[in-house]
């Protein structure tokens, strides 16, 4: 284990030197996008919610809510639950 | 760039979509050896991304995954994925290609298709396999049912936390993999490129990739898919089941104004299909379908179109001038029905599907001194008697690198294709 996590760390280590760090922009889109998908998570842990309800309690557009949810949802963070008009509820898992 | 590899074959394939992987088969059961060349990360080609195919409706995963299967695992077919073709040059030979395989980075001998890696990853990111509704990890594999089943990162968006190394069982991880340089040598070559569709922003008047609620032709396929982003379909905005949706047709096509005045042949009939579908999966919505004329011009087409009707389809003759939004995201169409005494309107819907045409996925034909037609797309030499010869010698096109077709004829002429490059490699001693 020791080994594997070396030579990871001299792989990252030379790509650092080969293509320069991450940039600051991707590090900040990848930490808003982190706290926004907490954000939609938090919202449906205690009840099934819609888009436009999470939208309301997080402040987030409703658009950025379904992209997070479409995330949530595919890797196994939160359920659907089916309906025939209107707007699905989400759920976390 | 790693150094160069050599293989040799009797016909290399540039491109696997639906055409590419049905050529290879013919050729490969015909006893010769095949090359198939894949930009993507997986063979498959457009058709796998499609829910189902127009008269049958048929599940297009259904077709496309046993050809993709026996495509791979075929004895005399081999094919580079995530691979682009640089140039090909015609030799005493026959033809010399340049390939360059761009890194998956991940050993792909060793990987075991787990997805711990595509777990492990923080990044979300949009799906491309999805047309942007989806989401996937940096580190994915392109999707369920993706051939070969090996992931790729997405080197500009990678945070380089190694996640993915950490988990890997199989330590196959490479973040310093390089694009490496192959050669190919062939005695014959067929063009199965495919298309892409006209641009959303092809017509501005219409507002796609402005009106988030107005979708291409192919995120509706993926809306509609069995395992598509939402598993529902749902409007972009904000995740509503639409009440209305419209088909605006022509929406890339017989229009001189953005420079593509020929007929993409398979709008009316996706559009048809698409609108049969919906009206499944959503009994409640209404579906229009705005258009010019319709053109049913296949075996059970008309049939087709006269079912969708008694379905409940309204089908509206009228031109759509403009496409706008209110605040709510939803879509207002402004429309001349083609009537007597009618006079323009607006219609509103919650969401809208622009009917693109087709156009040519590639142009260049990597430096190979092959005849266009006016719309770029490959000349056949004898489009009559043998629509796969290409005014090169060696050198056959088969599908919609020759011009916009439906699945039934691009299958067809994929058959062609093969059958004409075993001719020539049984007539001509190399």
């Amino acid at each position: 284990m020791q080994d594997k996590n070396k030579k990871i760390a001299e792989q990252i280590k030379q790509l650092n030197a080969l293509k320069g760090p991450v940039s600051k922009e991707l590090l900040d889109y990848h930490k808003e996008n982190m706290s926004k998908q907490k954000k939609v998570l938090d919202a449906v842990k205690e009840k099934e919610k819609t888009i436009p309800e999470i939208s309301s309690e997080t402040g987030l557009d409703s658009k950025e809510v379904l992209k997070q949810i479409t995330g949530l949802v595919k890797y196994g963070k939160a359920i659907h639950i089916p309906a025939k008009t209107g707007y699905l509820k989400y759920k976390a898992k | 760039m790693s150094e160069n590899k050599e293989f040799v074959c009797d016909s290399l394939i540039i491109g696997s979509g639906i055409a590419g992987m049905q050529a290879a088969l013919d050729i490969g059961d015909a006893g010769y050896n095949v090359i198939m060349v894949e930009k993507s990360p997986s063979i498959g080609g457009k058709m796998i991304s499609l829910s189902k195919v127009f008269p049958t409706l048929d599940c297009a995963s259904c077709i496309t995954t046993p050809k993709m299967a026996a495509s791979s695992h075929h004895p005399r077919v081999k094919a580079f994925t995530y691979s682009e073709v640089e140039k090909i040059e015609k030799t005493n030979e026959g033809f010399e290609a340049e390939i360059i395989k761009k890194p998956r980075f991940v050993i792909e001998s060793e990987c075991i298709s787990c997805k711990k890696c595509e777990e492990s990853c923080p990044v979300h990111l949009e799906d491309e396999f999805e047309f942007g509704l989806g989401v996937k990890k940096a580190i994915s594999i392109p999707f369920t049912n993706a051939i070969p089943q090996l992931p790729v990162l997405d080197e500009s968006k990678c945070i380089r936390c190694a996640a993915c190394a950490r988990v890997c069982p199989k330590d196959c991880i490479d973040y310093l993999q390089k694009p490496e340089k192959i050669k190919i040598k062939a005695k014959t070559i067929i063009l199965a490129t495919g298309y892409e569709i006209t641009p959303m922003t092809a017509k501005k008047e219409y507002g796609g990739g402005r009106l988030i609620n107005v979708i291409s032709s192919l995120q509706a396929e993926r809306l509609l898919a069995p395992h598509g982003p939402y598993g529902k379909v749902l409007r972009p905005s904000d995740g509503k089941i639409p009440d209305s949706i419209a088909y605006v047709q022509c929406a890339g096509s017989r229009d001189e104004s953005i420079g593509i005045p020929y007929c993409s042949r398979v709008c009316c009939m996706y559009a048809v299909k698409q609108a049969m579908l919906l009206s499944g999966s959503l009994p409640l919505s209404e579906i229009t379908i705005y258009y010019m004329d319709i053109r049913a011009f296949g075996k059970g087409y008309e049939q087709f179109y006269n079912q969708a009707r008694a379905m409940g389809i309204n089908f509206v003759k009228a031109k759509v001038a403009k496409i706008t939004e209110d605040q709510e995201h939803n879509v207002i169409l402004r429309i001349d029905k083609q009537e007597e005494g009618s006079v323009p309107m607006e219609v509103k819907h919650d969401m809208v599907v622009l009917s693109q045409g087709l156009l040519p996925s590639n142009k260049n034909f990597f430096g190979l001194n092959i005849e266009k037609n006016e719309y770029d797309f490959v000349a056949s030499s004898k489009p009559d008697f043998s629509p796969a010869l290409t005014s090169t010698e060696g050198v056959f096109t088969a599908g919609t690198a020759c011009g916009p077709k439906d699945i039934p004829d691009t299958i067809m002429e994929a058959g062609s294709a093969a059958m004409e490059a075993v001719n020539y490699l049984k007539s001509v001693k190399i």
